[in-house]
């Protein structure tokens, strides 16, 4: 067993994340963006097993973006939606 | 794949069978072994219909992954059980969010109860295990592990009260309080099981630093579901700070900062409103914000179950349950 993502990175995101909560926008919200040149620009380092999982977490977060439109209409069958039923 | 619910419930019945002897052998009055007991009933009934309670599984699951061994430790997950349900007692206290059967009786009643569960029969569950040869060190261990998780998830408690009345609270304060107030209690739940099973520091922290990350990401999850799992949501009746609200108010600006703020006063006094603050913490995109968190939190708690490697079946459950705490569709 393995670790995904360096722990030092989940740190340095994690600080970031609560410094600078644009920062989940800016860099997760363009699919057509280049992940890595995001990251970058923020000052990480990924090896390309680490960005595979990050790029894994945008894809599942903008799969559930309807989700969120959902949510608002209909919150009884989103909260299904969120638990993975 | 999901992991066995048979057993799942085989545990789930191993220990209330357990905590019925316990609270069998309390040297009390009737009617506060009658309050307990009547509690209990409640509790077992739910554990059967959701298996999973993480009090029960996840101490036997850890002492199993590093002994090959669950029922030496079902001590340890009684204790943990009576402190979950102690704990939950008291956060339905706080939050005014009684279950149906403490309505009816008097609020004096709850908190005896409360008390009981949480700092009175963990400890004496775990004086169970001298009788199975458990060495002094250990079982001092064990105990004063209760005690400091009762300090740490009462401190995260009194933030979590504090935290409405209070102007500027940052993602920070809300992340730290979850960590307080949920962490610690994943911490028990991880490195009692370690804690009995081995004397290997490396090991017992390497699951406490596991249980950590894993409490707090259900802490966050359950943060999510309470805005947007029903019509009402009692976070915001009560005013709470929990991530995706204190998000919302970081990023927001101007006009919609001010109208979050007045929707936040006016979602204490009615549920009529929670719609209309939804919407606003839907287009600030706090809750992509917290399942970035979550995310994280459970990438953490991943990197600490693979410095330990758990084996076998139980290691192969731990990973599951690792999995499911998550605010994403699964994959």
């Amino acid at each position: 067993m393995q670790e995904n993502i360096r722990q030092e990175v989940l740190n340095a995101l994690a600080k970031l994340a609560m410094a600078d909560p644009r920062f989940v926008v800016d860099v997760f919200d363009d699919p057509e963006a280049d992940l890595n040149a995001k990251l970058a620009r923020y000052g990480f380092s990924l090896n390309e097993e680490e960005l595979e999982e990050v790029r894994e977490f945008q894809r599942r977060v903008l799969s559930s973006e309807e989700g969120v439109a959902e949510v608002l209409r209909y919150p009884r069958m989103v909260y299904a939606f969120w638990r993975g039923h | 794949m999901r992991i066995e619910r048979a057993l799942l419930r085989e545990r789930v019945v191993q220990v209330f069978a357990l905590l019925d002897k316990v609270i069998e052998a309390l040297p009390v009055h009737s009617c506060h072994r009658e309050l307990l007991q009547a509690h209990l009933k409640i509790e077992r009934e739910q554990a059967a219909a959701q298996p999973e309670m993480s009090a029960i599984q996840m101490p036997l699951l850890v002492h199993e992954a590093i002994t090959g061994d669950e029922r030496a430790a079902l001590p340890v997950a009684a204790a943990c059980t009576l402190f979950f349900l102690g704990a939950d007692l008291y956060d339905s206290i706080l939050d005014h969010e009684l279950p149906p059967y403490w309505r009816t009786r008097d609020s004096a009643e709850v908190n005896l109860a409360a008390t009981t569960l949480l700092a009175a029969l963990p400890q004496l569950s775990i004086a169970l295990l001298r009788e199975e040869g458990t060495p002094p060190a250990r079982l001092w261990a064990l105990a004063y592990l209760f005690a400091d998780t009762v300090l740490e998830l009462n401190a995260g408690q009194h933030e979590d009260v504090l935290f409405p009345n209070l102007e500027n609270v940052s993602l920070e304060d809300s992340r730290v309080m979850a960590e307080r107030k949920s962490g610690s209690a994943g911490t028990l739940l991880a490195k009692a099981g370690a804690v009995l099973a081995t004397e290997d520091p490396f090991t017992i922290e390497a699951y406490a630093a596991f249980g950590l990350c894993f409490g707090t990401a259900k802490q966050l999850i359950n943060d999510v579901w309470d805005i947007w799992g029903e019509d009402t949501s009692r976070d915001l009746l009560n005013g709470k700070r929990t991530l995706p609200i204190v998000h919302a108010l970081s990023t927001l600006q101007g006009e919609q900062r001010e109208r979050l703020q007045k929707l936040l006063a006016a979602a204490r006094e009615s549920e009529e409103h929670h719609d209309e603050v939804r919407a606003l913490l839907a287009a600030a995109g706090s809750v992509r914000y917290t399942a970035l968190i979550v995310w994280l939190y459970q990438q953490q708690a991943q990197n600490h179950l693979a410095a330990v490697s758990p084996q076998g079946l139980a290691g192969r459950e731990i990973r599951m349950m690792l999995d499911e705490a998550s605010l994403l569709p699964q994959p």
